[in-house]
């Protein structure tokens, strides 16, 4: 394996063996070598892992992977957040980071497979080589299928196979749509507008009307401000917005078309020391429910939806 | 000045208008320096004659064209008892706005110090704000008093105000449509009111450094602020660590809860030199 640069590979497995036939490997000589190494996975193969360790277990990090960023946008922090913890000058950082699939809507496994996809991109030049296993006794066919897209190669055992349908990820994003939603004929709308004051009143208004209020309001409206702040920001940007609530959701959709496009995985990196333009949309994406952006020929649809007042924590 | 239910209230120098009779309760020689450069600058804009009824040792002021500026000591409307002699007083007020009216003045803008050294007690102090009440009330004048509050006794403080229709602070360091930032000195700091977006970084940015050499911790009170975006509160961080460099530290206080939720996700709520104070009351 190369020492530097993201190393991205799949594995599918359907045992228990199978899934320690990689993952032992994989760990024991990163520990071997003196790599901070990370097992993010369910808490069952976990308990697999540190049992075949032995000894050697004690070194290793863990994460159970459902808490372990609970969405794409928190999934990635947590990747770049654990290599600034524990990356090593010098040497690579081993991950062996397991999504989680199964109860998940049709949206949301779009936007896992998408950020699959754009880990390629958003890790690109880290010192990392990531594992990604899919239990194939339990992961939809389509999410075991989308594995091979996602990834460049998969990992059986000690033994790399090329994917050879892996795609390239703006391409692969812009092809695994969500459910598309279109705004309902009684929506609200706003706009178009130069003006991020009247994108932010309306935000409120529409947020007030759906029955959010403290923390809720402010942080929807704040979502819909880093959005829209971001898309205005390229000069002769006009935005029109759109708002509609559907149960458990409140849905804002920008519209804009302007001079620049919006790069198809723009905002998952968290704020660094130095102020960089996608701040603000990662704030919107790590606020929002979800998050997504379309380009339409000039026409760029961003999609946000956050948590109505009857959703509970 | 006077709300409707007769609530004393705040108004920054800039906003005076005549028949104004403010005060000014100070602590440090800064803040009266700014308030009073503000006054006086003020009363140039506005063609208005300006008198200072000084005490001792006189308030340092602004250079002002001739003409423009009269300065009478005080002192000389004491009586031999520590008295005020109003007759005097008022006779001197009056010719001095008759004065400014002839010269084609807008109003007599008073700057008085009347709790400088050698000034009487508190009653004959109330007297005094008596007597320019009744007088300004007709619209003719406008007046602040500089009470220095390291040389109040308990009590004091609030009996002065309520002689006053309001009190008078500095004139905002930002004061746009969404957007006003005060300096405050008591504690040291901003008071951020309003709006924080694209727009506005750049007059936060301006007023923050307004106060990056004050060398002691500063509070800025946001218990006022609606909205503020993520890039604002990046410039509180850089003000944060600025001030954690000279050993001090900046306390947010009234943030809204949303906004310290949002520095704790971000892992800023670390950020050497600062400080989460109370929450907003909401």
């Amino acid at each position: 394996m190369p020492a530097d640069g993201f190393v991205h590979h799949a594995c599918l497995y359907g045992t228990d063996a199978e899934f320690l036939a990689t993952a032992v490997p994989f760990v024991r000589d990163g520990l071997a070598a003196g790599e901070p190494v990370l097992a993010a996975t369910t808490p069952a193969n976990l308990d697999l892992l540190r049992r075949a360790l032995g000894e050697r277990a004690h070194a290793l990090d863990t994460a159970e992977t459902a808490y372990f960023g609970r969405r794409p946008v928190e999934r990635v922090s947590a990747f770049l957040r654990y290599h600034d913890r524990r990356a090593r000058p010098g040497r690579r950082t081993r991950m062996l980071a397991e999504p989680v699939w199964c109860g998940r809507s049709a949206r949301q496994v779009a936007e896992w497979k998408r950020m699959e996809s754009g880990l390629n991109v958003l890790l690109a030049g880290l010192p990392v080589w990531m594992i990604c296993p899919y239990d194939t006794r339990t992961v939809p066919a389509d999410v075991a299928r989308a594995a091979c897209a996602t990834h460049p190669a998969r990992m059986d055992g000690r033994r790399l196979i090329p994917c050879a349908g892996c795609a390239e990820p703006a391409a692969y994003a812009a092809g695994v749509a969500p459910p598309r939603a279109p705004a309902p004929a009684g929506a609200s709308r706003a706009g178009p507008t130069t003006a991020a004051s009247a994108v932010r009143l309306f935000a409120r208004e529409r947020a007030v009307a759906a029955g959010l209020d403290g923390e809720r309001l402010g942080l929807a409206v704040l979502a819909v401000c880093e959005a829209a702040a971001y898309l205005l920001a390229p000069a002769g940007t006009r935005l029109a917005v759109r708002a509609w609530e559907e149960p458990g959701q409140l849905v804002y959709e920008l519209l804009c078309t302007g001079p620049a496009t919006v790069p198809v995985f723009a905002g998952f990196r968290p704020p660094g020391d130095r102020p960089e333009p996608e701040d603000g949309l990662w704030l919107a994406r790590s606020l929002a429910d979800s998050l997504d952006i379309r380009a339409q020929g000039a026409l760029t649809r961003l999609t946000l939806r956050v948590t109505g007042p009857r959703t509970f924590d | 000045m006077v709300h409707a239910h007769g609530v004393r209230r705040r108004v920054h120098v800039g906003d005076l208008r005549p028949g104004d009779h403010a005060c000014l309760l100070f602590a440090s020689d800064e803040e009266r320096a700014s308030v009073l450069r503000d006054f006086v600058l003020g009363g140039l804009d506005a063609d208005d004659k300006i008198l200072c009824l000084t005490g001792d040792p006189a308030p340092s002021l602004p250079p002002v064209p001739p003409g423009r500026l009269e300065v009478v000591a005080l002192a000389q409307f004491l009586t031999a008892d520590g008295r005020f002699d109003a007759a005097a007083l008022l006779a001197r007020l009056r010719t001095a706005a008759a004065r400014s009216r002839a010269e084609g003045c807008r109003a007599l803008r008073v700057a008085g110090d009347p709790g400088a050294g050698g000034m009487p007690d508190l009653p004959r102090l109330l007297e005094y704000e008596a007597l320019l009440d009744g007088e300004f009330g007709s619209g003719r004048a406008l007046a602040v008093c500089q009470y220095d509050l390291r040389r109040c006794g308990p009590g004091t403080p609030d009996a002065l105000e309520s002689a006053h229709a309001g009190s008078v602070e500095a004139d905002p360091l930002v004061r746009t449509a969404d957007l006003v930032v005060v300096r405050t000195y008591r504690p040291q700091g901003l008071r951020i009111e309003g709006v924080v977006d694209a727009g506005a970084h750049r007059c936060l940015r301006d007023a923050l450094r307004s106060v990056a050499a004050v060398r002691e911790d500063v509070r800025l009170e946001m218990s006022r602020v609606e909205f503020l975006d993520l890039a604002g509160l990046r410039l509180l961080m850089t003000f944060a660590r600025a001030r954690a460099a000279r050993h001090c530290t900046v306390e947010l206080t009234g943030l809204l809860p949303h906004l310290r939720q949002v520095i704790t996700m971000i892992g800023w709520d670390r950020t050497p030199g600062l400080r989460l104070g109370a929450a907003h009351a909401c």
